[in-house]
């Protein structure tokens, strides 16, 4: 070896200490970045917490799961003599699919004692929506883990769009991604945090007792009070999208642009811990097209279809609707009762 | 692609790395010559030919100024560099500045003159690099620099891209000797660099971007805020100032110091002058001294009588404001500094006590800001009297996040300008007592824990735009 390359390769080892100096330390401060700080998360992942080795199942998704499941109506429906039964509603607002497959993933690895259902709605694993203003939340920020990114890209790749967009969309996943790796710009969020305490009691309280729900009607927040009144002020548009959906409910859609993958995946890492992915078709106004293509191909294995205005017509009613995109109070108990006598049968049948 | 984007870290690790790999000094210059090329064509890739068209008018004017003992003959040449450059310099810059002021005076007088406006897009660094090819046919045109007879070494220096768009304003008579020089990797103070650039990045990301969120609104309606919130305003834009320029000098001295070359200091702490004098004797040295050389000197400095000595500041920090933009605040701003150091030969404000002094100094360089930051003159006197107490306008309640860093600011000025062992040398910082592998080490970890305190979303240079 001359002296040139002895100087190489050992400023290239300097290089790889100062990388790992680097790499130990955002991974310390990862651990006190608040990811959890959004309205309510952090009370619902405290009230999980305390009770997750005694929950069988959990709910996973975005609002119209958060707003749908009712552990409170759930669990006695399905709870046998010496044979208890609790769930967990773990949905939240504006979660998206790559989002709710990170949040399982950490609730995976924790391997809570008795989990046994999963129950999701079908992902779509698309990398567009995500990302309408949320770009630099710390949600968003959060699930941009190298697998989550994986995730992202992969869908990406997958998308029918010219190839100048797929790259600038890459670009943006890529930008959240190290901003992940790196903490960028998280400081006054961890400050911010470190100031504010801990999580509220009586509402870490209030998500134990009620299993995660809580529904719309008891939110003190007037951007859903607006979202109620704009849905009442035009009903009649509504009522229009409920028609058109008539005729599309059982459409299909190919699959070409879908994340089959990342739903293998997902199933896997359930499976791994010894539970089982369910997935549901709620009652909203989209066709649920690539998930109905999704059970055709037999991809998803156990599915309880709650969707669609002929079958679920009651669901879909002004009066059950506490906006257009999410069941008021009364309606998600009737839900969830329609939800537990099908999961019933259908926990039956996998024994 | 500005120094603390990602992007440019990647751009400058593959440019550093084949830079130190080649092994002829020739491949390495023509090598840093492209990559600078690259480097201002990410910007936009039309105004490239300036860049060269300035290199090649300036190299030839030096070539033919070298080959003439006739004085008129490199008269000409001089002139025909002056014209070429200050040419586009004014076309691209102040085009529409100067149409725009004589229709309104012209409307003023009665006679309105129809004068079209070309809105011209104004081409990154043009400020910067004309001034330095000025440096270097002025230099030849005086004899006081032999002028070089290698295009690839005229052309680096031109467009060198570690100051190409922002400065510091190299002299050719600094820049050019370095190019003969063979550079070598033992001689490169490797962690001076590394710490300059990471102080250059906390001024701009952590400093700068951060307070920008507060500055932007004040600053936008200056009505609608309370003496106490435009004061503040007007302390926090010195602070992203500040923060904005002196990081990216360092950031450029750091880098261009990684590839072996040096370039001049362009901030010695100047929120602690005890003076206008002294204010500019550490605010951006390299554009102050360059109009103290080509200008102020040539107009007869201060060896003249008052009056003309002060007629002589005034011209020349009115040009030193007209070079900062076109607009009539940016004029303003470079008279008032004018003015006051015109003052200041009469007044011996270097009697005074050092707080004294130092709060004179902030007082004056603060209004002066918000004659450099307002949108317009209108805004700007409505700005001060606001902060005069003038407004009406109900605080909105004095963070004491900002003021703790303003205090940070000026710490962190006194901290570097202690810190540095040579005034004339940017990367003479102190020793750290560590083995390479410890300091590789902590530099991973002092870089984790500072990026999150980088201002979230993408804030281009306040300085580009000059």
């Amino acid at each position: 070896m001359t002296r040139v390359q002895g100087s190489v390769l050992r400023n290239l080892g300097l290089v790889l200490v100062c990388v790992a100096g680097f790499v130990v330390t955002t991974r310390l401060v990862r651990q006190v970045v608040p990811y959890d700080a959004d309205r309510g998360q952090r009370s619902k992942m405290a009230a999980f917490t305390e009770v997750e080795d005694e929950i069988d199942a959990i709910y996973v998704g975005s609002s119209v799961v958060y707003r749908s499941f009712v552990p409170a109506v759930i669990d006695p429906l399905l709870t046998r003599p010496g044979e208890p039964f609790r769930s967990f509603n773990l949905g939240l607002g504006g979660m998206s699919d790559f989002e709710a497959a990170a949040l399982l993933r950490e609730i995976l690895v924790r391997r809570p004692a008795r989990l046994r259902w999963v129950v999701l709605v079908p992902p779509r694993w698309d990398p567009r929506r995500y990302s309408v203003g949320n770009e630099e939340t710390l949600r968003s920020v959060r699930w941009h883990t190298p697998r989550g990114t994986f995730d992202a890209l992969m869908s990406v790749a997958l998308l029918e769009d010219a190839l100048g967009d797929k790259l600038a969309l890459m670009g943006e996943h890529v930008g959240v991604f190290a901003r992940w790796l790196g903490n960028y710009g998280m400081g006054p969020a961890i400050a911010e945090a470190w100031l504010a305490g801990d999580a509220a009691r009586g509402e870490i309280d209030a998500f134990v007792a009620q299993g995660g729900y809580r529904a719309l009607e008891d939110e003190d927040d007037p951007r859903v009070t607006k979202r109620r009144d704009t849905f009442l002020a035009d009903e009649s548009a509504y009522r229009a999208a409920v028609a058109s959906l008539m005729g599309g409910t059982q459409q299909a859609s190919d699959l070409d642009d879908f994340n089959v993958d990342a739903l293998v995946a997902q199933r896997r890492e359930v499976a791994e811990v010894g539970a089982d992915v369910v997935y549901v078709f709620p009652p909203v106004l989209g066709p649920l097209a690539v998930a109905r293509s999704l059970a055709v191909s037999g991809r998803l294995p156990l599915v309880i279809d709650l969707h669609g205005p002929l079958a679920q017509g009651d669901l879909y009613d002004v009066d059950a609707r506490f906006d257009k995109g999410h069941l008021d109070r009364e309606a998600a108990a009737e839900f969830s009762r329609r939800f537990a006598q099908l999961f019933d049968v259908l926990r039956d049948e996998g024994r | 692609m500005i120094f603390s984007e990602a992007r440019f870290i990647v751009f400058f690790a593959v440019v550093f790395g084949l830079h130190w790999a080649l092994r002829s000094q020739r491949a390495r210059k023509t090598w840093l010559l492209v990559a600078s090329y690259a480097f201002y064509a990410a910007w936009d890739v039309r105004f490239l030919a300036l860049i060269v068209a300035s290199t090649v008018v300036d190299f030839a004017a030096g070539r033919a100024m070298a080959r003439s003992n006739e004085r008129s003959t490199r008269r000409l040449w001089m002139a025909a560099s002056l014209v070429c450059n200050l040419g586009l310099l004014g076309f691209f810059k102040y085009y529409d500045f100067f149409a725009e002021s004589a229709v309104a005076f012209s409307t003023w007088l009665g006679l309105p003159l129809d004068l079209a406006l070309l809105q011209v897009v104004l081409p990154v660094g043009i400020s910067f690099y004309t001034f330095q090819t000025l440096s270097y046919t002025i230099d030849v045109y005086r004899n006081k620099l032999p002028p070089t007879r290698s295009p690839l070494d005229f052309a680096l220096f031109v467009a060198f891209f570690p100051q190409l768009v922002a400065g510091p304003i190299v002299r050719a008579s600094t820049f050019l000797p370095q190019l003969v020089r063979p550079v070598r990797f033992a001689d490169v103070r490797v962690r001076a660099c590394l710490l300059l650039f990471l102080v250059g990045w906390v001024k701009k990301a952590c400093l700068s971007d951060q307070v920008a969120v507060v500055v932007d609104p004040i600053f936008a309606a200056p009505a609608s805020h309370a003496a106490a919130d435009l004061w503040l305003g007007a302390v926090l834009y010195a602070v992203q100032i500040y923060g904005d320029f002196s990081g990216y000098s360092d950031m450029a001295i750091a880098t261009a110091g990684l590839l072996g070359y040096a370039l001049p200091v362009n901030f010695a702490a100047p929120y602690l002058a005890t003076s206008v004098r002294d204010f500019w004797r550490r605010w951006h040295i390299s554009l102050s001294t360059w109009f103290r050389d080509y200008l102020f000197i040539p107009l007869g400095g201060s060896r003249v009588g008052p009056g003309r000595t002060a007629l002589n500041l005034l011209v020349v920090f009115t040009l030193c404001g007209l070079w900062h933009g076109a607009a009539w605040t940016f004029v303003i701003w470079g008279l008032f500094h004018g003015v006051f150091l015109g003052l200041e030969r009469r007044l011996d404000v270097g009697r005074l006590p050092g707080v004294v002094a130092r709060s004179y100094t902030l007082l004056v360089v603060l209004v002066g800001w918000v004659l450099f930051r307002a949108e317009s003159l209108d805004g700007a006197l409505e700005y001060l009297a606001g902060m005069a107490g003038a407004g009406s306008a109900a605080s909105a309640g004095v963070d004491l996040r900002w003021w703790l860093l303003v205090a940070g600011t000026l710490a962190l000025q006194w901290m570097l300008s202690a810190a540095r062992r040579r005034a004339d040398d940017p990367l003479a910082l102190p020793r750290v007592p560590l083995p390479d592998i410890a300091f590789a080490f902590a530099y991973g970890v002092v870089v984790a824990l500072l990026l999150p305190w980088a201002a979230t979303g993408y804030r281009p240079f306040i300085y580009f735009q000059f």
